[in-house]
């Protein structure tokens, strides 16, 4: 069976590589380039999963490395908030050596949102200009990461919003214009077209979770959902891009 | 691309979730290339039995490629075997499912669930049996032991751990391996990138049908994720179709 990507422009917002402890799979930086060239993704951001599981400063070297070794690959930092002991300087530091946001693992590393150094982090990004990329997957985690970064200047990513989560973030997104929602399990049959009419679809973020995910499951629900082809643009390439400021 | 889907609802969603008509389900399946679907009432299984499968009824048709599981509650063991009786010799009803053991509260090798199923299995049509951690294919494995002669398809593989180390899609996989009478359906909200190589390695592909949740889920998704994993051709149609074909006699 042919990969059905079109001739569509892809930027991918939830890739990582590395590494992974918990079942073995190819998760190399090798195999992501070749799942990107397979599904014609022009463009990924990635984070090590080394900075989700060991060291995130390790972690954000690696990332730095492999990104600056090929220019389809866009760094995000990571930053674990166990870990965090609330230096603002060294999240502005990220922002100066080159990230173009900040990824948290909240799913892998188990801290809650109502947490000290996550506030920290939440308090020290405003005014860098780069977007904050947090996973939600409970009942009001959508919610208080909303009153957390009401006001705040930069866009705030939610990632593995599930058909669960849908009402929450409709009416979390409508109070705080910073949110918006990645696209890879917003599973529900027309969860697509719902959020492109109740929110809009220039607030969705297409994202596939590679390499510890199958690419072609997340993005055939885009492709395949009932919306207007310039809003199928936006949510596949054209909103990251908008949003960390790459040249279109 | 044939398809048959083999694990669908018909009804409403306590969320956002809008497309669930018959005429929704009919444009999803030619939207997506579905020549049939196998589905169950979220009625019945959320909330009313007898409501639901009887709303389920009055919406099949063999034209449209669209069949029914009846829906069975353990906590009603009578009423149960009265769907049954009522139900499963139609042809349009295909089996018996999508047992549920978190909505019922009762696991699928209860003293209740097995008191129906002894009523069912004589019809010898597949049960779908929800799976979605190491206890509930634990208990559909206890099952599967019990009546050989039946089929049984683990709904969602298993299912995805929060640990995300596979556990439990890991167990349903080897226990697909182990009894001949043990089947796979792959739809899930999280698709970890292996799952399907690893069943079709272990178990073959000829143990594993295509299912989407429809209208709970998006037939793109697993759609997708069969496309993308590195199996060969044959085995996808396999997955997609054949098998569906021949366990379902559609």
């Amino acid at each position: 069976m042919v990969m059905q990507t079109g001739k569509r422009r892809i930027v991918d917002a939830n890739t990582v590589f590395g590494a992974y402890p918990k079942r073995k799979t190819d998760v190399s930086l090798k195999n992501l380039l070749k799942i990107m060239d397979v599904n014609r993704v022009e463009k990924a951001l990635t984070t090590s999963l080394k900075g989700a599981f060991y060291s995130y400063e390790e972690g954000n070297e690696e990332t730095l490395k492999a990104c600056r070794a090929n220019n389809r690959l866009i760094p995000l930092a990571t930053v674990d908030p166990r870990r965090f002991a609330g230096d603002r300087g060294e999240i502005e530091n990220l922002v100066g050596s080159g990230f173009k946001g900040i990824r948290l693992f909240k799913d892998i590393q188990g801290y809650p949102l109502d947490y000290s150094p996550l506030i920290e982090i939440i308090e020290s990004m405003n005014g860098l200009g780069v977007p904050l990329l947090v996973p939600c997957n409970e009942y009001g985690c959508i919610t208080l990461l909303s009153r957390l970064t009401a006001g705040k200047e930069y866009p705030v990513i939610v990632l593995g919003c599930t058909y669960s989560l849908l009402s929450e973030f409709i009416v979390s997104a409508r109070r705080n214009r910073n949110l918006y929602v990645e696209t890879r399990l917003l599973t529900s049959s027309d969860a697509i077209e719902v959020l492109a009419e109740k929110v809009g679809a220039d607030r969705l973020i297409f994202g596939s979770g590679i390499l510890l995910e199958y690419f072609q499951a997340s993005y055939r629900m885009v492709e395949s959902a009932r919306i207007r082809d310039e809003d199928k643009d936006l949510i596949l390439s054209g909103n990251i891009l908008r949003i960390i400021k790459e040249a279109c | 691309m044939r398809i048959i889907d083999i694990h669908a609802h018909y009804g409403e969603w306590f969320f956002p979730i809008y497309r669930s008509s018959k005429k929704s389900i009919v444009e999803m399946m030619n939207h997506h290339d579905i020549e049939a679907v196998i589905l169950s009432s979220s009625k019945a299984i959320t909330y009313d039995m007898v409501e639901g499968n009887m709303d389920l009824d009055m919406i099949l048709d063999s034209n449209k490629g669209l069949y029914g599981y009846v829906y069975v509650n353990p906590n009603y063991p009578e009423l149960s075997k009265a769907e049954i009786e009522k139900y499963l010799a139609n042809p349009l009803f295909k089996g018996v499912g999508e047992i549920h053991p978190d909505y019922s509260g009762l696991p699928v090798d209860s003293e209740e669930s097995i008191s129906i199923l002894i009523e069912a299995a004589e019809y010898r049509k597949p049960f779908l049996i929800h799976t979605y951690s190491l206890e509930n294919v634990r208990a559909l494995v206890e099952l599967v032991k019990k009546f050989p002669d039946n089929v049984f398809i683990a709904g969602h593989m298993g299912g995805t751990v929060a640990s995300g180390t596979g556990l439990s899609w890991k167990k349903a996989i080897d226990a697909a391996k182990e009894y001949s009478n043990l089947y796979l359906e792959i739809c899930m909200t999280l698709f970890e990138k292996g799952k399907l190589e690893e069943a079709v390695d272990k178990a073959g592909a000829d143990k594993i049908m295509f299912g989407s949740d429809l209208t709970l889920l998006n037939p793109a998704h697993t759609i997708g994720m069969i496309l993308s994993a590195e199996i060969s051709r044959n085995d996808r149609e396999k997955i997609f179709y054949l098998n569906a074909k021949r366990v379902f006699r559609l």
